[in-house]
């Protein structure tokens, strides 16, 4: 049973992924409904209520069907079977560091770039990019490609604007793993500062650093081979 | 009907996104070059000019086409000036939910306003060509005229058929990998088939039915009645109802497919 404090609730929710070997299998599948050559079960009737406030921190190995999870929860894809509702919650979504941005531009222009698929205007990040460029340690080189800058930069810049986002329900990927142990400190840190300040906001973030789940979730679940398992 | 007004909601809500989003195309394509924007008016202008006298000098056509009221060369370059906008949108409209894939796979963006993005991104080029062909004008002696004012009809014409064209060729290159090189080939086609070169009017009546279906001739030859032949949309209504059917068939086709599969475009898109 779900109360006034459920803001994601998923019922007996299913998703495949149809494999097409072929350009006309693909089109017979989507334009006529035809069976694929094979399916992929990436979740199986999986059930979760997530309250107001929570951390909920999944775990599982690459092919878990833990980011479809994350993706529908976060509205992105749907599901192939059963329910998800949120409550008419707004959402913030980070599945990919480097969606919207460009290795080419400067990474004071890569901020502005996120800030605009995550929904912030100029005016909104403006007052920030000195903030950001700080945390993720470029605001030497802010006007220099972000090619340049050192690994992880792309991760700490997105993750930094996404917190500036005032949405109910934060929802990460896991993102940092890329920029080594300097990174994933940081942005663990970033994030842990921000669940402390914001305790109304609900996080559900997929990650396997087991140290920061320990100190970070208040609740975690793994997933297998898309079935969900409380830990 | 339903699906378009939520479109056109979508796409207003959203404005500042796809403004800001555009304008980031509009610099990847011309990064790290010097002259930056000024290919993007260079290229066409040089087109033009090699037409022009490929037209007249090489092959010696004539070039006194009935109710001109300007020079040929004028002619040649509004004409040509708005089929550049629609051959840009014929492949990067057909590209547009691909291009940006990370976009619609891992993102929360409102995904139907893509083709509109890319739209304002040519449209900006488009402005710029138009203001050059008012140059030119200029320069061989046409003044504005009242008949001018229809060219917003026009343009206005061009955007909605090259949204309807986006949204529905942009998911048949999703889910058909090959479209978009079927595409590129059939482009250089559409060239020769749109009277872009030559006039509609100075064919046969057989001729002149067979463009009456063609979207891209009535846009273009809706142009030059404006700049060169002084002629008003209304007094061409047969011209007017073939382009209208085209566009209803091309808005029905793209929304029942953006219906059918706008939510699956996440999944197809990867």
């Amino acid at each position: 049973m779900s109360d006034n404090n459920t803001v994601i609730k998923l019922e007996n929710v299913s998703k495949r992924y149809n494999v097409y070997s072929r350009n006309i299998d693909r089109i017979k599948g989507v334009l006529l409904n035809r069976e694929p050559a094979e399916v992929k079960h990436a979740l199986k009737n999986v059930s979760l209520e997530v309250k107001k406030g929570e951390r909920l921190v999944v775990m599982g190995v690459v092919d878990s069907g833990r980011s479809t999870l994350a993706k529908i929860i976060a509205g992105v894809t749907s599901p192939s079977k059963g329910r998800v509702e949120t409550f008419g919650k707004t959402m913030n979504v980070m599945l990919d560091a480097k969606v919207g941005m460009d290795m080419e531009f400067s990474c004071r222009d890569n901020i502005f770039m996120k800030a605009n698929i995550v929904g912030l205007t100029k005016a909104e990040i403006a007052p920030y990019v000195d903030e950001i460029l700080e945390f993720a340690e470029v605001k030497d080189f802010a006007d220099l490609p972000l090619k340049r800058a050192p690994k992880g930069t792309p991760a700490m810049l997105s993750l930094a604007v996404h917190l500036h986002k005032d949405a109910d329900i934060l929802v990460i990927d896991e993102v940092f793993g890329g920029g080594g142990n300097r990174v994933l400190t940081r942005c663990e840190r970033l994030l842990e500062d921000y669940a402390d300040n914001h305790p109304e906001k609900t996080i559900v973030i997929v990650i396997n650093h087991s140290a920061f789940v320990k100190t970070f979730a208040t609740r975690t679940v793994s997933i297998e081979k898309g079935i969900i398992k409380p830990t | 009907m339903k699906t378009f007004i939520e479109l056109v909601k979508e796409n207003i809500s959203c404005r500042g996104q796809m403004w800001e989003l555009a304008k980031v195309h509009q610099k990847k394509q011309f990064r790290g070059s010097d002259m930056g924007l000024m290919w993007a008016f260079a290229k066409p202008s040089m087109y033009i000019i090699v037409f022009y006298v490929a037209i007249v000098i090489g092959f010696k056509s004539s070039t006194d086409l009935d109710g001109l009221i300007c020079p040929y060369f004028v002619w040649l370059a509004i004409g040509m000036i708005s089929f550049f906008y629609m051959r840009d949108m014929i492949l990067n409209g057909a590209n547009c939910f691909k291009k940006y894939g990370a976009i619609v796979a891992k993102a929360k963006y409102p995904i139907g306003t893509l083709p509109t993005t890319v739209m304002i991104s040519y449209l900006l080029i488009h402005f710029g060509m138009l203001a050059l062909g008012v140059v030119v004008c200029f320069i061989f002696g046409v003044w504005p005229s009242i008949y001018w004012l229809q060219v917003p009809f026009y343009m206005a014409m061009m955007l909605i058929m090259s949204f309807f064209w986006s949204i529905g060729t942009g998911i048949i290159s999703v889910i058909y990998r090959d479209f978009y090189n079927f595409l590129q080939v059939a482009n250089q086609m559409v060239f020769w088939l749109s009277a872009i070169l030559f006039d509609v009017n100075g064919l046969g009546p057989r001729g002149q039915f067979v463009f009456l279906f063609n979207p891209i001739s009535y846009i273009v030859e809706g142009y030059r009645n404006a700049f060169c032949r002084h002629i008003w949309f209304w007094e061409e209504p047969l011209k007017l109802g073939c382009f209208l059917i085209v566009l209803i068939i091309m808005a029905a086709v793209s929304m029942v497919m953006y219906k059918k599969l706008a939510k699956r475009l996440p999944d197809l898109v990867q």
